[in-house]
């Protein structure tokens, strides 16, 4: 549990829109003080996630250089003890896709498109509740 | 050797068969002569006996003629029967010497029975009473002369024989008796029992001479004189009076024959016994002729038989012997015999066949030799043509062993060619460069082939038998003197010919000619092998080709497919990705305008209202067409899967009536804002099926949002039920309907029915496809029973799961088990 790790959530897809979407979804979040990461490829990615431990990172998984799959499992990997939580977020609605994430550690699944009041619902509780290893249901 | 057994073992037959029944019937004949002969004999001897007792009878009365004579001649004397007793006792002593022969005396009673007179004188006995005696009393009854029993009659009382007459008077008055005694006593010089033993009665046995009182007279025992005779077996019979003979058996064991007859005058019964065997003793001697005629019965048809049979089977044995050596291939012996009957001429026979048998075996040793060679010959060249199926290559190879089997000198092969009728020269060897020259082309009418084509048979020729031209000038510079011309045939159809030739004088017969023919024949299929290899190498380049092409269409269909299945794969994510912004944009879009622009505007412009509500509505239209393109893309993306066979299935046995339940519950917001009635019938104890409960919720779905988008109002029912081994699921709603040529159409993609221009559908039309496709992956059925203008009920059925275990687990073996697990 990080210097103000808490409070910072890192968004990665490589579509513009989508990330504009994602920040507007958790507009909320910013007015109470998360700092919103942004990273359009995978390695983007990892660098952040290691400069800035983030308490939760919406992933998607078709993105240039590293894919969300790989990504999700060297996070997971590096940071084994920590409270990151990783939301795979695709287009893919398959059970494949699901159980790879799964694979590679991932905590939550959520399918594109998706529900933004779902969405901002499931990070309010991830950021916001007092249980450090809380797991949406 | 087994021939002498086997000849002994005929000769034994034969002498069982015709030995063993000569000898019963022998035995028989001689037996029954043997019974005849006792039986005869037996007769005779009994008859003979009889008649010699019956003699011996009279012979012993006879003898006692003199004493009666002279007791009778006494009575006759005047002083005895008419004098006083004084006068009666001189007169009798005056006649002793004439009654000598009583050895007991002679005694004279008056007619009282008192002794008058006695010799030898004895005055004891003068007038003693004698009346009682046997013989007075007989007398006295009959005047007859007595030969009385032995009886007690003596002057003293003693045992003795009495013979007694009457002494008669002149008027034949009863006067007295005159009674001569004899003593029993054989030992003394009795003249009675003299006269007996001269007669000799019973020569060989033994004779009795029994009073009526069944005292022994006589017998040649004579310590049995004056006993009483019994026991003798004959005893009762011989003392009835009667003649007669009997065989029996005496007291001592002894086969006897026994004969009796009364003595005349007497009251006595003679009794000859003799032993069989001295009376049969004649008899003894026939039987034994009889016996020897027996054994020399026996012996002689034995020998002679045996030694018949010995000639009789030796010619046998030889010719066994004959046959085993010749089946041993010994064919030098022949049989010898001089029997001079049709063993003989059998012998000759057999001997000739041997020979002809001989004959034949060689020849067939011969011929087997020849074939052999022929076959060799046959198989080096079959073994040389069968190397290559390059046709030059054969030919070639052909000649050379051709020539070489045929042991010839030179020769060449040609191809017919037909077409031109020509002989093309393919291969030759030993060939003088002048003679290919002739033969490079050959006209078949120029050549010994000519015959071979028409007959398809070798042939042999003499070079000096050629026409005369530049051929046969050639062959005969080059000293060839034979030529063999052999046709290469192939079912009939002659494909060229091998001419091979000789430096010697040769004419193959016929036979020596087959092996040509065969090899021709050999070559000949060879050569159509070639053909045929060469026909299916250019066959099989065809087909590799063509299979090459069909490959490579193969692979670009299946690039193409895949390509479609990458397409469409990767177009419907690009097509979803801007869904996504237009989604989320657009529902941001509305929750601020509800939730920060709405707010702010005054609630009194009604203008404003309605722009606001505008503004609401559109975004909603916007989201529903999102929704709907959303779908389409869905389907599209699904039943590509099911297609490519990339649909990850997650069966597992499911409770289907909870899993249709479910779906219903997903189906209710279909109903809002709609005239429509939503029934739910299912019951509770509905079974388990295998299956994917996404899926089985996505068909219930399709159907369920179909019926409800093609019914106005009314009602949509969706029931459940078990029938047989399956749950059959039904969607009925009220709407349109589905003309029943539709009906067959709707499963199909991108289908719908319908004017298109009047009625305009509402869906993908992908629904049905897929749910088809699902149905069908649970081993299900999907149909549609419809009339128009009254509304359509969709079925499909799912097996239920066999109670026993898994094993309907429909399509699922493709999957990784690890799949399955997690949920």
């Amino acid at each position: 549990m990080g210097n103000g790790s808490q409070k910072k959530v890192l968004i990665v897809d490589d579509e513009a829109y989508i990330r504009l979407l994602l920040e507007q979804t958790l507009e909320e979040l910013e007015e109470r003080g998360v700092d919103i990461l942004k990273a359009d490829n995978g390695e983007d990615a990892l660098r952040l996630a290691r400069e800035q431990r983030p308490r939760l990172i919406f992933l998607d998984v078709m993105i240039p250089k590293i894919n969300g799959f790989e990504v999700c499992r060297v996070i997971k990997q590096e940071y084994q003890y920590e409270d990151t939580m990783i939301v795979i977020l695709t287009a893919k609605g398959q059970e494949y896709d699901r159980q790879m994430g799964q694979e590679a550690g991932a905590n939550f699944y959520m399918s594109k498109p998706f529900d933004p009041d779902e969405l901002l619902e499931l990070a309010t509780k991830v950021l916001f509740t007092n249980d450090p290893d809380y797991y949406p249901e | 050797m087994v021939f002498p057994r086997f000849g002994s073992r005929l000769s034994n037959k034969i002498v069982a068969w015709s030995f063993i029944p000569t000898v019963i019937i022998l035995f028989l004949v001689a037996l029954t002569v043997y019974v005849a002969y006792q039986k005869v004999t037996e007769d005779l001897v009994l008859k003979r006996d009889e008649e010699l007792t019956r003699l011996s009878a009279s012979e012993i009365s006879a003898s006692f003629e003199e004493y009666i004579d002279r007791l009778t001649t006494l009575t006759r004397l005047p002083d005895i029967y008419a004098g006083a007793p004084r006068n009666q006792r001189l007169a009798l002593i005056g006649s002793k010497n004439q009654l000598v022969f009583f050895d007991a005396g002679v005694y004279l009673m008056n007619n009282l029975g008192y002794v008058v007179a006695a010799l030898p004188e004895n005055p004891r006995l003068l007038n003693q009473d004698w009346s009682n005696r046997s013989f007075f009393r007989t007398m006295v009854r009959t005047p007859a002369l007595y030969i009385s029993n032995i009886e007690p009659n003596g002057p003293n009382g003693e045992e003795v024989i009495a013979l007694a007459v009457p002494i008669l008077g002149d008027r034949g008055e009863f006067r007295g008796v005159a009674a001569g005694m004899f003593h029993l006593d054989v030992n003394s010089v009795s003249p009675f029992y003299g006269a007996l033993i001269k007669l000799r009665i019973g020569r060989s046995g033994n004779a009795y001479l029994v009073d009526s009182n069944r005292r022994v007279v006589f017998t040649n025992f004579s310590e049995q004189i004056g006993e009483v005779f019994t026991s003798h077996p004959v005893a009762n019979q011989a003392l009835t009076g009667r003649v007669g003979v009997a065989r029996t058996r005496s007291l001592d064991g002894r086969d006897i024959v026994a004969g009796y007859a009364p003595i005349p005058r007497t009251s006595w019964t003679l009794i000859v016994e003799e032993n069989w065997s001295d009376l049969a003793l004649t008899s003894q001697g026939y039987l034994r002729f009889l016996w020897i005629l027996l054994v020399l019965g026996v012996l002689i048809p034995t020998l002679t038989m045996a030694f018949g049979v010995r000639r009789v089977t030796r010619p046998l044995m030889d010719f066994t012997a004959a046959a085993q050596r010749i089946a041993g291939g010994d064919f030098t012996h022949p049989i010898t015999l001089k029997t001079g009957d049709e063993m003989e001429n059998l012998a000759n026979q057999f001997n000739i066949m041997a020979g002809q048998l001989k004959e034949s075996y060689e020849t067939l040793e011969m011929r087997v030799a020849q074939r052999t060679e022929e076959l060799t010959a046959l198989n080096s060249v079959a073994a040389v043509v069968s190397r290559s199926l390059d046709l030059d290559q054969i030919l070639s190879d052909a000649l050379t062993k051709t020539i070489e089997v045929l042991h010839m000198d030179a020769g060449a092969v040609f191809r017919f060619d037909l077409d031109a009728h020509q002989l093309i020269l393919v291969d030759q060897q030993g060939i003088s460069p002048e003679m290919l020259l002739l033969i490079q082309r050959l006209p078949v009418e120029a050549s010994i082939i000519d015959e071979v084509v028409r007959t398809h048979r070798p042939v042999a020729r003499l070079v000096a038998d050629y026409p005369p031209g530049a051929l046969r000038e050639v062959m005969e510079r080059d000293q060839l003197k034979t030529v063999v011309s052999i046709p290469l045939l192939n079912q009939d159809s002659v494909l060229g010919a091998i001419n091979v030739t000789s430096r010697s004088l040769i004419w193959p017969s016929p036979e020596q000619l087959a092996v040509p023919a065969s090899i021709g024949q050999q070559i000949g299929v060879a050569m159509d092998n070639a053909r045929l290899y060469k026909q299916t190498v250019v066959y099989a380049q065809q087909m590799e080709a063509a299979r090459q092409a069909a490959e490579e269409a193969r692979a670009i269909a299946e690039a193409a497919n895949a390509a479609k299945s990458d397409f469409l794969a990767n177009i419907s994510h690009e097509l979803r990705t801007p869904l996504v912004s237009i989604f989320g944009f657009t529902r941001i879009v509305q929750k601020r305008l509800e939730e920060r622009i709405f707010p702010l505007l005054p609630d009194q412009d009604e203008k404003l209202q309605r722009a606001t509500a505008l503004i609401q509505e559109n975004l909603q239209i916007i989201l529903d067409e999102g929704q709907r393109l959303m779908t389409l893309i869905n389907n599209l993306l699904d039943l590509e899967k099911i297609e490519a066979g990339k649909m990850e299935w997650q069966f597992q046995p499911l409770p289907i009536g909870n899993v249709i339940r479910q779906a219903t519950t997903a189906c209710a917001a279909l109903f809002d804002g709609k005239n429509l009635s939503f029934i739910v019938d299912i019951p509770e104890n509905l079974p388990k099926v295998i299956g994917d409960a996404d899926r089985i919720v996505q068909v219930v779905i399709n159907l369920v949002s179909n019926a409800v988008k093609f019914t106005p109002q009314g009602s949509v029912i969706v029931r459940a039920q078990q029938e047989n081994r399956e749950v059959i699921v039904q969607v009925i709603d009220q709407g349109i309907g589905i003309s029943p040529s539709d009906q067959a159409l709707v499963f199909e993609k991108f289908r719908q029915v319908g004017d298109m221009l009047t009625a305009k559908p509402k869906g993908t039309g992908l629904g049905l496809a897929i749910s088809k496709e699902i149905v069908e992956q649970h081993g299900g059925r999907i149909w549609v029973e419809s009339e128009v203008g009254k509304g359509s009920t969709f079925s499909f059925s799912i097996p239920v799961v066999d109670p026993g275990g898994h094993e309907e687990r429909p399509k699922v073996d493709g999957y990784p088990e690890g799949s399955l697990q997690e949920r």
